[in-house]
């Protein structure tokens, strides 16, 4: 799995981290069961602060991606095979918007009156 | 087309198969001939705790039984493989153990029976002819090495990593898990199993004190456990894969990277097996067959690893490479 962080841009570290993750699971080289790299381990590699790691595994532990067990590691849930499908599906919509001219806050109004509330 | 390449196929099937068979057959019937003149037990074994004896037709038996795998090894190397217009390095490798195994046993069978020709002799001078005839037959397999010819170039089937696009100041990591194939555990646990019967074996037949023989199967589990999976991991630094047990670690350091990129990788046929295989110019790590990363070095070795979304690992390679 690839991860990577740009400490130019504005976006924090952690989501930077979170959205390599996020990224990985939905172009599927990251499948239900895998294990992520220690996050010393990864810290060391990115020459990064070891926290900002763990904040990045405990947001996506949050979301329902990550399943942190101790002396474990960090590991991929089923939940997050089914949500990196979910992605890929968002991203073939926003396209498809893209390409018939509906900006994001017709997208955004189409998405909320499919949803039932 | 089908000319050249039976040409270019005749050396290895004159090694594995012709000299084989016609140094099998004839050193069959001289012992069969040698032996049929020898009433007298004959030393056919020859052990820390004494000689053990045998009627002398054992030996031609036992030539055959043991030349039959040689023949069968040679054979197989000979026949397979018939599209391909090169030697692979195993080839080569199976072709000259064939060969050598095949002198080995009709020079020490003919040998055996002909130094006890008379019964007199209680201690036959066997032991010294055993170190040259040994040598002997390494020689062989050594001298049909080089007139065979070369062994196929692997290293033309990379398909070159584009660099990754990484903005300056960037930094990226790539890790992936390589777990040896099933197949492999099965072959490796069954030589293990082989190998730890022989020791009990041998440990019972000559009451201890053979803990060289016990060592060797814990020695095969530990290779098996070192072997089983690996980390790889590409960062600024370059390529690190490491055993899980942490030892053994392979390093190249990103400086020394010259190209990188994904290969298809077939143990048997390329490494003839799995696990640390090749040479120190082209050296492997093998848990599976199919796609690998492919490093060429600067000075011109090269190192492989069978691993899972190689293209994105060599990608990144090529990226810090060039920084």
């Amino acid at each position: 799995m690839l991860f990577r962080i740009d400490p130019a841009s504005s976006v924090p570290l952690f989501d930077q981290l979170a959205a390599s993750v996020r990224a990985e699971v939905s172009r599927g080289a990251l499948r239900a069961g895998d294990r992520l790299p220690a996050a010393r381990e990864l810290a060391a590699s990115l020459d990064i602060n070891v926290h900002t790691v763990l904040h990045a595994y405990q947001e996506l532990r949050d979301e329902g991606l990550l399943d942190l067990r101790r002396g474990r590691g960090a590991v991929v849930t089923a939940n997050a095979e089914a949500s990196g499908e979910l992605i890929a599906a968002i991203r073939t919509l926003v396209i498809d918007a893209q390409s018939r001219g509906v900006g994001l806050a017709t997208l955004t109004a189409l998405l909320r009156e499919e949803y039932p509330s | 087309m089908s000319t050249t390449r039976a040409i270019r196929r005749l050396p290895l099937f004159v090694v594995a198969a012709v000299v084989p068979v016609v140094v099998l057959v004839g050193s069959l019937i001289v012992a069969a001939l040698l032996a049929a003149g020898i009433t007298h037990p004959v030393v056919v074994h020859f052990g820390v705790n004494g000689n053990s004896t045998a009627p002398a037709w054992t030996i031609p038996i036992a030539m055959f039984g043991v030349g039959l795998i040689a023949l069968a090894l040679g054979l197989g190397v000979a026949i397979a493989r018939p599209d391909s217009r090169h030697l692979s390095f195993a080839q080569k490798v199976l072709a000259v153990i064939a060969l050598g195994q095949s002198v080995l046993v009709a020079a020490l069978g003919v040998w055996l029976l002909a130094v006890q020709q008379s019964a007199d002799a209680p201690t036959p001078p066997v032991l010294p002819g055993i170190p040259i005839i040994v040598g002997g037959g390494l020689l062989i397999a050594v001298i049909a090495w080089f007139l065979l010819p070369p062994a196929e170039a692997w290293g033309s089937r990379m398909r070159t990593a584009e660099p990754l696009a990484l903005a300056p100041g960037e930094r990226a990591v790539w890790t992936a898990t390589t777990r040896l194939t099933t197949l492999a555990i099965v072959v490796l646990v069954v030589a293990i199993l082989l190998v730890a019967s022989v020791a009990i074996v041998v440990t019972v037949l000559t009451a201890g004190a053979t803990w060289i023989v016990l060592a060797l199967p814990v020695i095969l589990v530990a290779v098996l456990f070192s072997s089983s999976s690996y980390g790889v991991r590409v960062d600024e630094n370059g390529l690190r894969v490491r055993s899980a047990l942490g030892w053994p670690v392979f390093s190249i350091p990103a400086r020394e990277v010259e190209s990188a990129g994904v290969s298809a990788i077939e143990p048997l046929r390329e490494f003839g097996g799995w696990g640390l295989r090749g040479t120190p110019r082209r050296f492997a790590v093998v848990t599976r067959g199919g796609e690998g990363l492919e490093v060429h070095r600067r000075d011109g070795r090269v190192f492989l690893v069978t691993v899972d979304d190689a293209a994105t690992g060599a990608a990144l390679l090529t990226a810090v490479a060039e920084r």
